[in-house]
């Protein structure tokens, strides 16, 4: 059903150059396809997802990536599909966390990303310490930094996905001293 | 166990979704095929028409005498910290500050006030009607015109007979949240049972009046108790084709009785939108609550199956006290706004869903608006180019 809702998009050319690894017809005919039915292309770039990178999501805490898509809204997601499909094969797609919330972070990954790039903030938006702690029932005191970790865990695990947290250069570099 | 071609088959042929069927989409790892699905049934509904309506929402009581656990704004006794009860003048100056621009409807939901006689609220109806008698007044949920009937010795035929003498148009679909008794009796045991709601939405549509059905979603209930919550449902649709529209709303946990639970997450508000959009078929309309969803994951539904994104709202206050990040309004200019670039027609409508305005869709659809015209697969990393 997938492969023919693609194809009834108009997205067959585009499905069999790049299963093909044709990248270059890809890349030089995206104007043609990139405003295609979103769904259609989403579908596209997360079968490519799927098929080159798996289930696995690395995710970026703390550091800016530069590379990282950032918006809002349909766009976004259209963007973060137009990437996947035009990125060579297993390349990451990161999505910026930060700018589109962890919500739409979560949906945009169903449209091609790979990666998360994402600041840990509390409700306000703003950084959470690294030693600050928050008492939960039958816990105790638990670091808020890994509370925000479960949360991450849980909204990537319900788009059946597998974090992994990547501890930046810098980070690790100051709790090595 | 169907299969997602099974079911395509189905939906192709136009031939109704069995609760299986319901549970099955529930579960598909696919959301995006689950979504084509649903929109594509939303398409041959109302093409890419998308509705919206200029509405203001008035709480004028937070009092109650129910202690649902999903609820942060009801406060259980007058003078209790936070509680509030509007004087008539001061709910009626509510439209009158607005009448250089006015919506076309008030769509008021209250707690369960055992203090205020009933004329409180057939004055309260009428005063609107009086500073503009085209408005259309949607009023009180099935759980307070249950309570109305219980606390003033009425049947519901009662109730609605002196409410629409008063000026009621049509009800909202509130306080439905599971119906499943399962469900119900740990969340909200002490207002009308599931049986109870269809039964004053079953009395509603008799007498003429045209409602609305939610469902309270991602707390402690099941897929199978969502499914039958709509089979309820639609079942009772078959019977009286009185329902506009269908509307999820994702549960919200700050300050309140499940503040332990997890928000649903967007990819279930957006599967929650597209499974119903498959399964009613009988309802017109399936409409993407921005308060709950956030504006962001509405104007997404609008391509998992909802054709409606409810109106501007002005000042809402329940998902307000339960934590939401959403806005308490939108303007008329941002709702138009969200829906074109969702690639969609705005059309203003009125309650009834009769156009008051449909306006033009965007020039191009919304990556050739917003999407950069730069190389995309600058934005990727590594990979075997």
């Amino acid at each position: 059903m997938i492969l023919e809702s693609i194809r009834r998009a108009g997205l067959g050319d585009v499905l069999d150059a790049r299963l093909a690894g044709d990248l270059d017809t890809v890349r030089a005919t995206v104007d043609t396809w990139k405003t295609k039915d979103l769904m259609a292309l989403g579908a596209l770039a997360d079968l490519l997802r799927a098929k080159e990178i798996g289930s696995t999501v690395r995710v970026h805490v703390g550091a800016v990536v530069p590379a990282s898509i950032a918006g809002k809204g349909l766009a976004f997601l259209r963007e973060i599909a137009i990437a996947r499909i035009t990125a060579a094969p297993g390349a990451a797609v990161i999505v910026d966390g930060r700018t589109a919330g962890l919500e739409l972070a979560q949906v945009a990954l169903g449209f091609g990303g790979s990666e998360l790039s994402l600041s840990l903030t509390n409700k306000r938006g703003l950084p959470i310490a690294e030693d600050a702690l928050k008492k939960v029932k039958g816990q105790g005191m638990v670091p808020l930094v890994e509370l925000q970790k479960r949360e991450i865990e849980r909204v990537l695990s319900g788009a059946r996905r597998s974090p992994v947290f990547v501890v930046p250069e810098e980070m690790r570099n100051a709790h090595a001293q | 166990m169907p299969t997602l071609s099974d079911i395509e088959a189905k939906v192709s042929r136009g031939e109704r979704l069995v609760a299986e069927d319901a549970l099955f989409l529930f579960n598909h790892p696919d959301l995006l095929a689950v979504g084509q699905l649903a929109n594509r049934v939303r398409e041959a509904k109302h093409g890419d028409r998308t509705y919206f309506n200029k509405n203001m929402r008035v709480e004028v009581t937070n009092v109650c005498v129910a202690s649902c656990l999903f609820c942060s704004f009801a406060k259980l006794e007058e003078g209790s910290p936070g509680a509030h009860t509007m004087k008539l003048e001061e709910a009626w100056r509510e439209l009158e500050t607005r009448m250089d621009d006015p919506p076309s409807e008030i769509h008021i939901v209250n707690g369960l006030h055992p203090g205020l006689p009933f004329s409180y609220y057939e004055e309260l109806i009428k005063g609107f009607k009086r500073i503009k008698p085209d408005i259309h007044m949607k009023c009180f949920t099935a759980v307070e015109i249950h309570f109305f009937a219980q606390h003033y010795k009425m049947t519901y035929e009662e109730v609605f007979e002196k409410l629409k003498a008063a000026g009621l148009d049509s009800l909202p679909g509130g306080g439905a949240e599971i119906f499943h008794p399962e469900v119900r009796s740990r969340i909200s045991d002490d207002k009308a049972t599931g049986t109870e709601w269809l039964q004053v939405h079953r009395v509603a549509h008799r007498m003429g009046l045209r409602t609305n059905a939610t469902m309270l979603f991602g707390h402690i209930e099941t897929f199978e108790h969502r499914v039958d919550h709509m089979q309820r449902l639609r079942d009772l649709q078959d019977e009286t084709k009185g329902f506009q529209a269908f509307i999820p709303l994702a549960f919200h946990p700050d300050g309140n009785g499940m503040k332990n639970l997890p928000a649903p997450t967007a990819i279930d508000d957006l599967r929650t939108i597209a499974v119903s959009r498959l399964f009613l078929d009988n309802f017109d309309h399936v409409k993407a609550y921005w308060v709950s969803s956030t504006p962001d994951v509405a104007q997404i539904a609008l391509r998992f199956g909802a054709d409606d994104l409810d109106g501007t709202i002005v000042h809402e206050t329940i998902y307000a006290a339960a934590g939401s990040t959403s806005p308490q309004g939108l303007s008329y200019g941002q709702l138009v706004r969200l829906i074109r670039e969702a690639g969609r027609i705005p059309v203003e409508r009125d309650t009834l869903y009769n156009v008051v305005k449909e306006h033009p869709r965007a020039a191009s659809p919304e990556a050739a608006v917003k999407v950069k015209d730069r190389k995309a697969h600058l934005h990727v990393i590594g990979g075997a180019s």
